[in-house]
């Protein structure tokens, strides 16, 4: 005779086996779709909170925070506007209980002003290489990568744009005006873990097609100030730039997480 | 690398989690839309403050729970034979053979300690932190589960 425990141990074996996982794959382009909502959701997830310790900042600790992080808009006041607008999808479900935590963004730990100033990246924290941009460029423009890398140890902050200006070597001259800012492009806090990257994209006209008046020049690279930062680094990238003052001086865009399109 | 970090992970878990999820759900689509929304949370939320494994089944167990809980409500309108005959293949399938219906049949609790043990393979520890219960209940879920499918598959045998 058969134990019958032991019988149906066998018998659930044959149950589980006739039930066992078979993997089924992911559709071409998943993972970017996926990586793409998930970003957005950090998105108006972080712009949320943001928008949350500017309105207490405002309220309690308004002085103390300015003198603390010094003019240029770290917060801004319109980042209240856009939480709503891409709300979570339907499929979200009502059991917040179970999603951990946003680490270290709660409105009460960030609402002082040694928070807000010392969660920044410094350029001292900071590796910054120039890549070309992995989409290459639109008809008529070209696109550079400045990527920033977390190569401290700690989790730090980026938010808004980079100082960036062409020169000629690491303390060569400036050559034209600085990138201006991308302004149609709403920025957003960039939370850096260590060895995170984050990156901006330098747009810039075909330097051939500004002339005669562009004067095109060789340059060797970009200064680069992070933001909020006095500190630069000049990032090697021999390219083409126009020197006449003012024509194709490019645009730079806000620092976004990832190296992602 | 940050990026190429979740990218790996996506690759090696995304085939397994929606599996998982296939066996529960009645077709390759609700399971891709259920594998795609957890990875979209997990790396929304991306940290290196947890376990992002188990948090992506934590995830897919609650996505789960209201699909669950959705699908019951409509068998209840619809009729019941109809909505279970699409996985069941030509023939008098044997008793148990439909997972979900066999499932069904099992409180919450019980059914998703059993998926998570014997489908994914998680450890009675893993499972018990993925559910938030402790370890002596999941094994007292475990053996019920256990008891009440040998219930339901001694049934077939004459």
């Amino acid at each position: 005779m058969t134990d019958p425990d032991d019988q149906f141990d066998e018998q659930f074996e044959g149950w589980l086996d006739r039930h066992r996982v078979e993997p089924l794959g992911p559709a071409p382009g998943a993972y970017e779709r996926i990586a793409r909502s998930a970003r957005r959701r950090r998105t108006v997830r972080v712009t949320a909170v943001a928008a949350a310790v500017a309105v207490a900042l405002t309220g309690a600790t308004g002085v103390a925070y300015r003198i603390a992080t010094g003019p240029g808009p770290v917060l801004p006041p319109g980042a209240s506007a856009s939480p709503t607008r891409s709300a979570p999808s339907s499929h979200e479900s009502p059991s917040p209980s179970l999603e951990p935590p946003v680490s270290a963004e709660s409105p009460s730990t960030s609402a002082t002003s040694t928070t807000v100033q010392s969660t920044r990246c410094h350029t001292g924290e900071l590796q910054v290489t120039a890549q070309g941009s992995p989409g290459g460029g639109a008809a008529g423009s070209v696109y550079h990568w400045l990527v920033f890398r977390n190569v401290s140890s700690r989790t730090c902050t980026l938010y808004g744009y980079p100082g960036v200006s062409w020169v000629t070597g690491p303390s060569g001259q400036q050559v034209n005006d600085p990138v201006q800012r991308m302004t149609d492009v709403t920025p957003v806090r960039v939370e850096l873990a260590p060895q995170g990257v984050a990156h901006a994209v330098v747009r810039q006209g075909q330097p051939g097609a500004f002339e005669p008046q562009c004067h095109a020049v060789q340059v060797a690279g970009f200064r680069v100030y992070p933001p909020d930062e006095t500190a630069a680094v000049f990032v090697p990238w021999a390219t083409q730039a126009c020197s006449a003052k003012g024509i194709d001086v490019g645009t730079v865009s806000p620092i976004v997480a990832g190296l992602n399109e | 690398m940050h990026e190429d970090v979740r990218r790996d992970f996506f690759a090696a878990n995304y085939a397994r989690l929606a599996g998982w999820v296939r066996r529960q759900v009645d077709d390759d689509e609700t399971a891709h839309d259920i594998a795609a929304e957890a990875f979209t949370r997990l790396l929304s939320r991306w940290s290196d403050s947890y376990d992002p494994h188990a948090y992506l089944y934590k995830v897919a167990v609650n996505l789960l729970r209201d699909h669950w809980r959705r699908s019951v409500r409509e068998r209840r309108v619809l009729s019941l034979a109809a909505a279970d005959q699409r996985d069941v293949p030509d023939g008098r399938p044997e008793r148990g053979d439909d997972l979900r219906a066999t499932l069904q049949l099992l409180p919450e609790h019980q059914r998703t300690a059993l998926l998570l043990h014997y489908l994914a393979g998680f450890s009675v520890r893993e499972v018990s932190a993925i559910v938030g219960r402790p370890e002596g209940t999941v094994k007292s879920d475990l053996f019920h589960a256990k008891a009440r499918i040998r219930a339901e598959l001694d049934g077939t045998d004459d």
